[in-house]
């Protein structure tokens, strides 16, 4: 039919009368909007067992057990434990492979926290407070710009010290200086925010666009 | 006046924000876009790239993010294999895997003389978050053994020679949250000594900016705007010029409104003061 196969032209007048759907919240609550919400629930329920099998039951335990390699009879044994939550009498069951999972994640989260989030941005914020140029003048943008960072991360780590009072010179001024460095962080972020959300929206629009009306100008005629 | 408009129906908001975003999709004025440090410092990692190097390109997105990460993708596949450099893919992301086939589709339009397994292969999603970079770095042809067609790596003609993380020239992740970049900044890129790329949704920019200031990052591009100016450098002709004419009709609409709404409201307590 004009270029598209007739699974495509399903797709996309389901995947637009959907998308209406969910917009039609903007008026109100109504009946469109709860049929595309539950089947939203619905088939990401269905694709998250799907993924669950194929992505993690089947590579790591059904096809090393076919392969004969007892290993897979661990994590297998942990997740059958943790099925044991859904009765109340045998939950406490559960509660040794939940203390693998919190001892695993909590290892591998020390390790590479410290190293990458904590010892390498230290190392970085460590800056140069008079920054000379290649012609042996002061090189201006850079010295305002790490003058910005070493005072911003000073003032912003002593408004989250709450061992002193937040009086004086030191902790008071700096405290309130920390507040006005992280309104100005979190307004960035919440200008990054807005972007993403409008974003979203644009996606729908260059859906309808680029992927909807070229199939219904082809399909109907329209164009 | 002043009351009706202070207490405008929300709806009247919402359909001035969709007009000031389908105008522009509609009638593009071809504004100016200039690209960042950051964007800049990504395109040329991928320049710097010897001929016929393997990239590791990681996608960890779903389709509600594709909107702003899949035009970067593109655009940074489009110039690897415009550069005659190779490309693996593998996704963090539990959809990833499909949305890598979706990219792949478009690759196999745009550059029909590219084989699959020779240019590009899709390794496919693996399960298990930090484990997966983790593993990767030990023992990569036990992370991941055969592709997504079921085919062994070393049947595979770009990656029959390859058994380590290390023989990857660099990784690039376009990542919309968990697990996804920080996963990769943190093994792949502190443990492993890897090159990274980063590409992320706006939501998350603020977020990383840290690590491409530390050198952790090579390269970062940040939601639409990042993917535009990536499009703007590599010259490839995607969505996200476009898009971001129309993201920036409506931070203008919404910036106003913004100033309205604050401008009504002191005009409401001049009011009652002088009652």
């Amino acid at each position: 039919m004009d270029g598209y196969a007739t699974e495509q032209i399903v797709g996309l007048w389901i995947s637009g009368f959907l998308t209406l759907c969910v917009f039609s919240f903007l008026m109100g609550d109504n009946p469109f909007y709860k049929f595309a919400e539950h089947v939203y629930v619905g088939v990401s329920a269905g694709y998250w067992m799907c993924v669950g099998y194929w992505g993690t039951i089947r590579p790591e335990i059904v096809e090393p057990l076919k392969a004969h390699n007892p290993v897979a009879l661990v994590p297998l044994t942990l997740g059958i434990m943790l099925l044991f939550q859904l009765n109340p009498k045998t939950s406490w069951v559960s509660r040794w492979p939940l203390c693998f999972l919190v001892g695993m994640y909590a290892g591998l989260q020390i390790v590479f926290t410290m190293d990458s989030m904590i010892i390498e941005q230290v190392a970085a914020s460590i800056r140069p407070l008079l920054v000379w140029d290649a012609a042996h003048n002061i090189d201006w943008a850079t010295t305002i710009v790490n003058w910005i960072l070493v005072f911003g991360l000073l003032t912003g780590m002593i408004y989250f010290y709450f061992s002193v009072p937040h009086t004086g010179v030191v902790f008071g001024t700096g405290a309130r200086i920390g507040i006005w460095v992280l309104m100005i962080a979190l307004g960035a972020s919440f200008g990054y925010t807005v972007m993403a959300r409008i974003s979203l929206l644009i996606g729908r629009m260059l859906f309808f666009r680029d992927e909807f009306w070229p199939m219904v100008q082809a399909t109907l005629g329209g164009g | 006046m002043l009351d009706k408009l202070a207490n405008l129906d929300r709806r009247i908001i919402y359909l001035i924000v969709l007009i000031s975003v389908i105008v522009p999709l509609l009638n593009p004025m071809g504004l100016k876009i200039e690209p960042s440090e950051s964007v800049a410092a990504s395109f040329q990692t991928y320049e710097d790239l010897p001929e016929g190097a393997l990239v590791l390109m990681s996608i960890d997105y779903g389709p509600s993010t594709a909107v702003e990460l899949e035009p970067m993708a593109l655009a940074a596949c489009d110039q690897l294999l415009r550069h005659n450099q190779k490309v693996a893919f593998m996704a963090l992301y539990p959809e990833g895997q499909a949305l890598t086939n979706r990219l792949i589709g478009r690759l196999k339009e745009l550059y029909p003389d590219k084989k699959y397994g020779i240019d590009y292969v899709n390794l496919g999603y693996k399960a298990g978050n930090e484990a997966v970079p983790l593993k990767m770095g030990l023992d990569f042809r036990g992370q991941f053994p055969t592709d997504t067609r079921d085919k062994p790596l070393s049947e595979i003609p770009m990656l029959r020679s390859v058994t380590q993380l290390k023989q990857f020239a660099l990784v690039a992740t376009y990542s919309a949250g968990f697990p996804g970049a920080l996963e990769h900044i943190r093994i792949t890129a502190s443990e492993y000594g890897m090159p990274l790329v980063v590409g992320t949704t706006a939501v998350q920019t603020p977020q990383y900016f840290p690590y491409y200031d530390s050198g952790q990052v090579k390269g970062l591009i940040g939601g639409l705007r990042g993917a535009a100016e990536y499009e703007i450098l590599t010259g490839f002709k995607g969505a996200a010029v476009g898009g971001m004419e129309a993201q920036s009709i409506a931070h203008f609409t919404i910036a106003g409104l913004i100033i309205l709404s604050n401008i009504l409201t002191f005009l409401q307590f001049l009011r009652k003061e002088e009652q």
